[in-house]
């Protein structure tokens, strides 16, 4: 209920991209451009071993041959991939022994951005308040990890990408590729080259992660690709909630961020993964802004095992991207949660897909795309059922709003049903804010922005009551920024 | 992007050969050699693959087109066979009959070049005032077809639209001009054996307070693809589209419809239903676009289809695509097996289960045929998906 | 309290209302009765501001301030509330942050201050007792789902709540079952007061024994055709609007 009067607040005091800031600070920087040169420089960099520096070899090879793909409905100018840098890290001091030794420009920022970093500034807060561990990527490093001593107690393993490699090769090894594999697209496979940090998640079987894990990306330089990679294995009956949340300074050009993440489930595993994405979207006349073109997949592996994607997406000048499930173990469940917001020039081609394969799987997909200003925002959505998979259910519901006559919402789903004992619905509407509706508050003493913000909380609301509750606050605010100024 | 020359297949080869020398032979001829037949590469032929139907020569044409039924005896009867066009019955006042060799296509697409590059000569169906004889066009296996049709405003026409090959490649180019306030209504039955590729385009443009309402049968062939593309350009226009898909053996039908609103204040109706059983494959994609201008849209469009067994497959892709905002779209996918609960019902009331299963089927596809205004030929697509029923679980 | 001169509406390039003159003082109740598309109902609309209501001629003031040139929630904060004849229903936004959300918003324009969340949540439960509203309903998105009698007795919930001075009421009585009807009009009753003042539509005698009107008027083809004491819609009861026919 709060939240609902502090997003109007929030809608008449900000009206621009608040973390659209730049942080000075020495980095160490790879030269431009992209040959097998940068990718054994980053390698050396991270003093990784042979094998996961053939891996990035291989990839580099195949991302050669390949072709970026065209069928989104997304149109930006082509992207010279020679003409960015693949490294960019924060001049380090050598090891870091504790927080303190970080850049004070480092931490700065991210207490800008309101990310705790300090444990005992968390610690520090009110009693009963939640309590998250952060693993906080600036450009392509990861620069801290905290509560990792109360996070080993349980066994569980939260890292930097890097340093798995390095102290954790058996887990990497064995997972790392085997959701999204080496060849899998063109940003996939270009990120397999040339990936620079990202967050490791291993937890043990039978824990439940005692407390929300969480990843905060900020691309800070200039003319870089940000290319993290994720990994989380949830091993037998475990349990883990995961946040990833994204800023970038305001810069006229655009910058390409093209991670992957892999999240595996094994037996009655389950892994809850939520995004609130909120990278630059450019300017008014859709100058700059983030393309932000994400790999992301889930393998359920494990009978009864369940990954449940939430999302967030107001950022990004063009957006592409489509968290999906395999949904291999028996009874194993996926679903997807969404809210996608364009405003501005702003492009979004952004869904799911539910690939049932083993029997008794079930998919859920809840969708909500709000369309304003010259925006496109497209639902691209697949969900197929394989000849064993008996039993199989899907339940998708696409709904998208328009609001202003120059912008546009469209609704692409795939259905591919190969057994006669699956069952699959889905259900979509297009349509704009209903006049009555409108009338109905205002009658009541509602202004037609405070409005317009209540329902289009109202229309969102089944997807932000997946997120975790300090997100959904944090996603309600955003909710209503994002379309600040699109009611005439 | 570099465009490699595909190597023709042998049934493409032979699908290039047999092009006439026209104007509309020739834009075959270069779109075959530049890119080939579509295959599932291509967007919009994902689940329907050409290039690979016709890899090898298709079989000599072979069959009937069928027989008319009784309640259609008094219509005119268009009859396209390979070898020409034919006519029979009686014309009334206000229809215009001619052929014409040349023509600018309406259709686009890989489908409709083909289709036009097949033909020798277009039939031009000029209508100036309502016709109460329906046209029925009877299409022999083999035989390409294409036909202009301009409806005056105010005109009305019913076109039925037959063919059922056991052998041989037919295509279709159907290319309709509906005046303001006119109204053309369609009927089409397709069946093709397994030997036989029934490929059809149907173009259609629609003034302001006109209609377009179809009602579509299809069983399939070794591929069948009925490609529709209505584009409401006049404000207040209606297009209305049902269908059926009844599909068994290893038969392929595609229904591929495409409905564009140009102009404020335009409705859209569609539904859909399939059946599908054995190694068959039924393919439904439907989009609906709304421009800028077309404003007050309401369209909704429905796909329902039911798998009858194992080895089966459907594969659905409904899309909208939305640039205004005043508008009401929907659509909305269900694909599953029958309802086991009606099932039981009826067979605890004592209904053997084979025929359980069938009225339920029955009841289920014959539901989309009730748009039909005449019982004569609503009787007649009824009784022909019931005959499928009765054959298919023999 | 509310003045109305030769108020002529429009409704889609129709004229619906024409030419219509009504004074309600403060302290009164007044009740308005008369045949099916009689004009009642764009009657309230236009008072309250919904868009395709054109006003096209005539006056329309609230305690001497014009309304015909406010928007919808200026009218509202001014104190005027319209319980619907066809509640909305509004998914997704639970009806408590609906009602907090209007109320500081009629405050904030009043120039008061906020109802801080523990007040708010004792007044939304104190209300509810009186009215038999439950924490269920309250707690569900607006409206939605409910059945026909409950939606009106959340009209009258939220008119308790917001606490308004001229309350039109369009049809309230429709849907209410014979209990729910006594504790609406019970509801209603402890809103009246000295400087306050209501419009009942209803089509029905039996609400007016709940709630005594000070006068009934007729309205037929957009006008007030008659008007008279209490007496009035008992005579309608039995005699129906056969003789309003002509003056239409
Ligand atoms: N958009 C419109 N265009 C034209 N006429 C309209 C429109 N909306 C309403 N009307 C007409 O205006 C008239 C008055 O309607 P209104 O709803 O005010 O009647 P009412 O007196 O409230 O009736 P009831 O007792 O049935 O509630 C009716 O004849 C109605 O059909
Ligand atoms: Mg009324």
């Amino acid at each position: 209920m709060p939240a609902v009067k502090e997003t109007i607040e929030t809608v008449e005091s900000i009206a621009e991209y608040e973390h659209g800031f730049v942080t000075e600070i020495e980095m160490d920087m790879a030269p431009k451009g992209l040959n097998t040169d940068i990718v054994r420089f980053i390698s050396a960099k991270k003093e990784e071993p042979q094998w996961m520096l053939d891996w990035r070899l291989r990839a580099f090879e195949r991302w050669q041959t390949m072709q970026e793909p065209s069928w989104a409905m997304v149109r930006y100018p082509a992207i010279d991939f020679q003409d960015a840098y693949y490294y960019a890290a924060p001049k380090a001091k050598v090891e870091l022994n504790s927080l303190d030794e970080l850049d004070p420009e480092i931490l700065a920022t991210y207490q800008k951005l309101g990310i705790p970093l300090r444990e005992q500034e968390v610690l520090a807060g009110v009693r009963g308040a939640p309590r998250i561990a952060v693993d906080a990527v600036f450009d392509s490093v990861s620069v801290a990890t905290t509560f990792r001593e109360e996070l080993a107690k349980s066994g569980v393993i939260f890292c930097s990408m890097s340093e798995a490699v390095r102290e954790h090769p058996e887990l990497v090894q064995a997972y790392l590729g085997s959701v999204v594999p080496l060849s899998d697209n063109f940003y996939a496979t270009l990120n397999s080259a040339v990936f620079s940090d990202g967050t490791f998640v291993y937890i043990p079987p039978g824990v439940r992660c005692p407390m929300e894990l969480s990843t905060y990306f900020r691309i800070n330089a200039a003319e870089t690709g940000q290319f993290e990679r994720t990994l989380i294995i949830a091993d037998k009956g475990s349990y883990v909630s995961y946040l990833e949340g994204c800023t970038a300074p305001k810069r006229d050009e655009n910058q390409l961020h093209a991670a992957v993440v892999e999240l595996v489930a094994l037996e009655d595993a389950e892994i809850k993964y939520s995004t609130v994405q909120n990278w630059y979207p450019g300017d008014k006349n859709g100058l700059g802004g983030i393309y932000n073109f994400v790999t992301k997949r889930a393998d359920c592996r494990g009978a009864r095992s369940k990954v449940s994607w939430t999302q967030v997406e107001t950022g990004s000048a063009v957006t592409w991207k489509y968290p999906s499930c395999i949904l291999r173990g028996e009874e194993s469940q996926g679903e997807f949660y969404s809210i996608a917001i364009t405003n501005g020039h702003q492009q979004a081609d952004t869904g799911t897909k539910m690939i049932h394969l083993g029997a008794n799987t079930r998919s859920r997909i809840v969708s909500k795309g709000i369309s304003a200003g010259r925006s496109n925002n497209t639902y691209r959505g697949q969900v197929s059922a394989h000849a064993k998979a008996k039993g199989a259910r899907n339940f998708t519901q696409c709904d998208s709003l328009l609001i202003g006559d120059q912008c546009g919402a469209h609704t692409i789903p795939y259905v591919e049903a190969k057994t006669p004992y699956a069952t699959f619905e889905h259900e979509a509407t297009t349509t704009r804010l209903s006049e009555d509706q409108l009338f109905y508050c205002r009658q009541r003493g509602l202004p037609t922005e405070d409005a317009v913000a209540l329902l289009v909380n109202g229309f969102v609301r089944e997807v932000l009551q997946e997120l975790p509750m300090e997100f959904a606050v944090e996603a309600q605010k955003l909710v209503a920024i994002s379309l600040e100024g699109s009611v005439g | 992007m570099v465009l490699d020359t595909p190597t023709l297949s042998p049934g493409e080869a032979m699908v290039l050969a047999g092009l006439p020398m026209t104007e509309a032979g020739d834009a075959a001829r270069d779109s075959l050699k530049a890119s080939g037949l579509p295959n599932r590469r291509v967007e919009a032929f994902k689940w329907t693959d050409l290039r690979a139907a016709l890899s090898e020569p298709v079989a000599d044409p072979d069959g009937s087109a069928g027989l008319i039924p009784a309640c259609l005896q008094e219509a005119l009867v268009l009859d396209f066979a390979p070898d020409g066009f034919g006519l029979e019955g009686d014309k009334d006042e206000g229809l215009i009959i001619e052929t014409e060799h040349s023509l600018p296509m309406d259709g686009a697409g890989p489908v409709a070049v083909l289709a036009a590059g097949r033909a020798p000569r277009a039939v031009v169906l000029r209508v100036t005032s309502p016709q109460t004889r329906p046209i029925v066009l009877r299409r022999h296996p083999g035989a390409p077809m294409r036909l202009r049709i301009e409806l005056a405003d105010k005109a009305e026409l019913t076109l039925i639209d037959m063919g059922l090959a056991a052998a041989g490649l037919a295509t279709g180019l159907i290319e309709a001009d509906v005046g303001a306030g006119a109204r053309l209504i369609r009927y089409s039955v397709q069946r093709g054996g397994a030997q036989a590729i029934d490929l059809t385009h149907t173009s259609v443009e629609v003034a302001n307070g006109g209609s377009y309402a179809a009602v579509s049968l299809m069983f399939g062939a070794k591929l069948a693809r009925a490609e529709t593309t209505v584009c409401l350009a006049g404000s207040t226009a209606r297009c209305d589209l049902s269908g059926a898909y009844l599909l068994a053996g290893q038969s392929h039908a595609d229904m591929t419809i495409r409905v564009v609103h140009r102009a404020p204040g335009s409705e859209t109706r569609e539904v859909f239903k399939g059946a599908v059983q054995d190694r068959a494959r039924g393919v439904f994609q439907g989009k609906i676009l709304v421009e800028r201008a077309a404003q007050q849209t309401d369209a909704r469009q429905n796909h329902h289809a039911l798998m009858l067994s194992e080895g089966a497959e459907i594969d659905v892709k409904p899309e909208l695509e939305i640039y205004a905002d005043d508008v009401q779209c929907a659509h909305g996918n269900t694909i599953g097996a029958l309802d086991d609960q009606a099932l039981f019902y009826m067979r605890q009331r004592g209904i053997d289960a084979v025929t359980a299963r069938a009225l339920l089927v029955e009841a289920f596809v014959t539901e989309v045929f009730d748009a039909m205004t005449d019982p004569g030929l609503r009787d007649w697509f009824v009784g022909l998906a019931r005959d499928w029923l009765a054959e298919v679980r023999a | 309290m509310l003045k109305i001169h030769n108020l002529h509406v429009d409704v889609g390039g129709t004229p619906i209302i024409k030419g219509l003159t009504l004074e309600v003082p403060a302290g009164e109740v007044h009740a308005i009765m008369g045949p099916n598309g009689a004009g009642k109902s764009t009657l309230s609309y236009a008072l309250t501001g919904r868009d395709g209501y054109e006003v096209t001629q005539g006056t329309a003031t609230l305690n001497g301030e014009d309304l015909v040139s406010l928007a919808p929630e200026e009218r509202a904060a001014k104190g005027l509330f319209l319980s619907f004849q066809y509640p909305l229903e509004i998914p997704g936004v639970p009806t408590l942050t609906f009602l907090r959300t209007a109320l500081n918003a009629q405050r904030k324009a009043r120039g008061e201050g906020e109802v801080s969340v523990p007040d708010f949540m004792k007044l939304s439960r104190d209300v509810a007792k009186k009215l038999g509203v439950t924490q269920d309903m309250l707690k569900r998105p607006l409206n939605v789902g409910f059945s026909g009698g409950e939606k009106k007795r959340m009209e009258i919930y939220q008119m308790a709540l917001l606490d308004p001075r001229f309350m039109i009421l369009d049809e309230t009585d429709s849907g209410l079952d014979i209990d729910a009807l006594k504790v609406v009009s019970e509801g209603v009753n402890a809103l009246r007061g000295p400087d306050k003042a209501m419009l009942v539509i209803t089509h029905y005698q039996r609400l007016l024994d709940h709630i005594k009107p000070d006068r009934v008027h007729v309205l037929a083809g957009g006008r007030i055709v008659d008007s008279g004491g209490p007496d009035l819609a008992l005579a309608l009861e039995k005699g129906g609007y056969d003789r309003y026919k002509d003056a239409a």
